[in-house]
């Protein structure tokens, strides 16, 4: 009795101080940071030990922005940056802990509040430390929760905790190509506008089609397609003054990745390429231009010469609509398009059918469309992508009417638009709402790797461009100019096996960009050739040519 | 106000060049973000600043070459044009890595100093910083950690928290530095 009347007493008063927010004091079993633990730069060195008094009642807990709650990191993305407001002002050391709690397996990363914007924090996990918990953790259900702490003996706090997993992957090294804009601060200090290209894995993405260059002659090369072998890369080229507002100017530029000084054929002067698409081997390229699809050579053989047209699609070949957005799928046997009967411009569309058409791509003939998603007057779809084992294709839609400022909606920059998914042969329409996120925050241009995982290989990913926010370090829905939202690149899982829930997670941030610089249009490749056209089979920096492919030198 | 600590990439670029050829033409290059195989295990980014001096006589030859990271607003980012940043007081150091390919190589690095490098200002513009802390540091192809002490400094504005120069010294070879993970503390 005396015992119980003492352990209630103790308890009362730790629950006393525990409410008046007192230090407690007293001892415990020094924290040893071995293996699964890393002290930054500022933490004390015995930051561990601040850590093991009761949560404090009193003041705001941390709470995790980033990363988002559901997310699927890759276990071969070296780099996330946890991203946290602070809570009470007062705490002045925190922990970053991932763990998987049925294996009862943590790993810690201590640090001070490093600053960012009125109350958050930053902290990049990109270390041995982190390697080894990514390594560690794959395939287990994890919990990520950030703690504050007064003191050694003060008080702490912890945040709700984030559910996200490591999915095993195999993305390193494979190649992704985007159009950004990146500020120069030094020279004429316009931005750098163009395709750039990574293995991915490697932390720096290299210049690679820039107008103005040997690689680009004209002003401007935005829309793109690259192999998914990533030998061939085509894109049409255009000046921004030779063409009215609708973008019906510029021309097909095909060349191979090796070589992007060199053209496969001369340019036309006129115009004749808008949006195009590229077969897995990069032998021919389908151009959606002037409300036609127009198949040509990729390659000079017996048969055609490079850049020969081979077969065009017109309205009369496709129910009466236009062609917009091709891709072929990952065998070669099909194309996936919108159909759109109400144009925009050359590159948007305002009501739009997402349709299949079989390829035979020894023949160069295409049979009849099928349509698998039919828009209708309320909502219309648009950049459709296949998955890779080519059973669904992913798109984005939106509702047509009128915008905020009275115009008609289209597919281009489309604030309204969402991710989706469907069958190949139609049917359901499934809302990727996990991988959307947040709706009107511009989620669109969906492009799935060519390459899946999981022992069924039903896992894929998918990548998109949004203007959601990136934590704290990009601030969209702040803004309240639709000008000065930054359009950055995501990726989120998807996995089919989940259906007919949504089968895709939070998306992730890809942690080579610029938060400053606008990223779209991102495309896989199952690798990066090294240049060839300078001399020496390179590379870009930190990466080396090994059997023509570049790969990421490990650090 | 920015707090403490904080990372200088999260809010001040390197805009501010000034030297041989006034940046113009190839004299410097700038590849970043990210180091390639450098191994740093660091919270902010890594720069790769390249520094092709100009030869003695050719047109726009000062003999050095010199960088600010500045805050970034829409219009002239030239030095002396771009108006300070509040920082929270109380800031203890400017820490950083840095390294050259080769070398060795004399850096001076400033905490500061904009529009008023070793008390040089021009009086016509309209910003400046009203301290600077030099750090002269001979640089080697081994990464190095590199400490600015700001503990005799007071501020309220900061144009420019982090900066470096080097004198070309007859040099014509590319410079490449690297800059990795520069703090405020």
């Amino acid at each position: 009795m005396r015992a119980r009347a003492l352990a209630f007493g103790t308890l009362a008063w730790l629950a006393a101080c525990r409410s008046e927010d007192a230090y407690l004091g007293g001892s415990h079993e020094a924290y040893v940071c071995g293996l699964r633990c890393a002290i930054e730069q500022g933490a004390p060195p015995d930051a561990g030990d601040w850590f093991w008094n009761p949560e404090s009642d009193l003041g705001a807990a941390p709470e995790v922005v980033y990363p988002l709650h559901g997310s699927a990191h890759p276990v071969d993305l070296r780099q996330l940056t946890v991203q946290f407001r602070r809570g009470r002002a007062d705490f002045r050391v925190f922990r970053v802990r991932v763990e998987a709690p049925e294996q009862r397996l943590s790993f810690d990363f201590f640090t001070p509040c490093i600053a960012v914007g009125d109350d958050g924090c930053r902290y990049l996990l990109d270390s041995a430390v982190w390697d080894a918990a990514r390594a560690e953790l794959v395939g287990k259900e994890l919990r990520l929760t950030v703690t504050g702490s007064t003191a050694a003996d003060g008080v702490q706090k912890s945040s709700p905790a984030v559910a996200l997993s490591v999915v095993d992957t195999n993305l390193r090294n494979k190649g992704f190509y985007y159009w950004a804009s990146v500020p120069q601060y030094s020279g004429d200090r316009v931005p750098r506008t163009g395709i750039f290209r990574l293995p991915f894995g490697a932390d720096q993405a290299e210049p690679f089609l820039m107008p103005g260059t040997p690689t680009n002659e004209r002003e401007c090369g935005a829309c793109h397609s690259v192999s998914s072998d990533g030998s061939t890369i085509a894109f049409t080229a255009r000046d921004y003054d030779d063409g009215a507002r609708d973008q019906r100017s510029g021309s097909l530029v095909v060349k191979v990745t090796a070589q992007p000084n060199r053209r496969l054929f001369e340019p036309a002067v006129s115009y004749d390429s808008s949006m195009m698409a590229l077969t897995s081997d990069g032998k021919r390229v389908l151009v959606a231009y002037d409300k036609q699809l127009v198949l040509r050579s990729g390659e000079s053989n017996g048969r055609y010469e490079a850049g020969d047209v081979i077969t065009r699609l017109g309205a009369e070949d496709l129910g009466g609509k236009a062609g917009y957005f091709p891709e072929f799928s990952p065998d070669d046997d099909a194309v996936v398009v919108t159909l759109s009967d109400d144009p925009d411009s050359a590159i948007a569309v305002r009501a739009g059918d997402i349709a299949v058409l079989s390829f035979d791509a020894s023949r160069g003939e295409f049979g009849e469309p099928t349509i698998i998603v039919e828009g209708n007057e309320d909502i219309f779809h648009f950049y459709p992508t296949w998955s890779p084992d080519g059973r669904y294709v992913a798109f984005a839609s939106a509702p047509r009417g009128l915008d905020d400022a009275g115009q008609p909606r289209k597919s281009y920059d489309q604030k309204k638009a969402r991710l989706r998914l469907v069958s190949r042969e139609g049917g359901e329409v499934y809302e990727l709402a996990n991988a959307t996120h947040q709706v009107e925050q511009w989620s669109t241009y969906p492009k799935f790797a060519p390459f899946s995982i999981g022992q069924t290989g039903s896992q894929f990913f998918l990548t998109f461009n949004s203007k959601i926010n990136y934590g704290l370090l990009l601030d969209n829905v702040a803004q309240t100019d639709d000008l000065q939202r930054v359009a950055q690149l995501w990726m989120s899982e998807v996995d089919v096996t989940k259906l007919p829930e949504d089968p895709s997670s939070a998306p992730i941030w890809l942690p080579f960009q610029d938060p400053t610089a606008p990223g779209h249009l991102g495309i896989w490749t199952k690798e990066v050739k090294c240049r060839t056209d300078q001399g020496v089979a390179a590379c870009a920096l930190g990466q080396k040519c090994v059997n023509s492919v570049c790969v990421v030198v490990p650090k | 106000m920015l707090r403490l600590p904080f990372l200088v990439d999260d809010y001040f670029v390197p805009n501010g060049c000034f030297g041989d050829g006034d940046c113009q033409g190839g004299v410097l290059q700038l590849e970043s973000p990210g180091c390639g195989e450098v191994v740093t295990s660091v919270q902010g980014s890594c720069h790769v600043f390249v520094y092709s001096p100009l030869p003695s006589g050719a047109p726009g030859y000062r003999g050095y070459l010199g960088i600010l990271f500045q805050d970034s607003p829409p219009g002239d980012q030239s030095i002396g044009r771009v108006p300070p940043l509040a920082v929270q007081p109380g800031a203890r150091r400017v820490v950083f890595w840095a390294k050259v390919d080769g070398g060795p190589v004399e850096v001076a690095f400033r905490a500061g100093g904009a529009n008023n490098w070793e008390g040089q200002t021009n009086p016509s513009l309209p910003y400046k910083d009203e301290f600077g802390v030099p750090m002269d540091v001979m640089l080697t192809s081994e990464l190095t950690q590199i400490e600015i002490d700001l503990g005799e400094v007071e501020y309220e504005g900061v144009v420019s928290p982090f900066g470096w120069a080097i004198e070309a010294r007859g040099r014509t070879a590319p410079i490449r530095l690297f800059i990795a993970d520069v703090r405020w503390e």
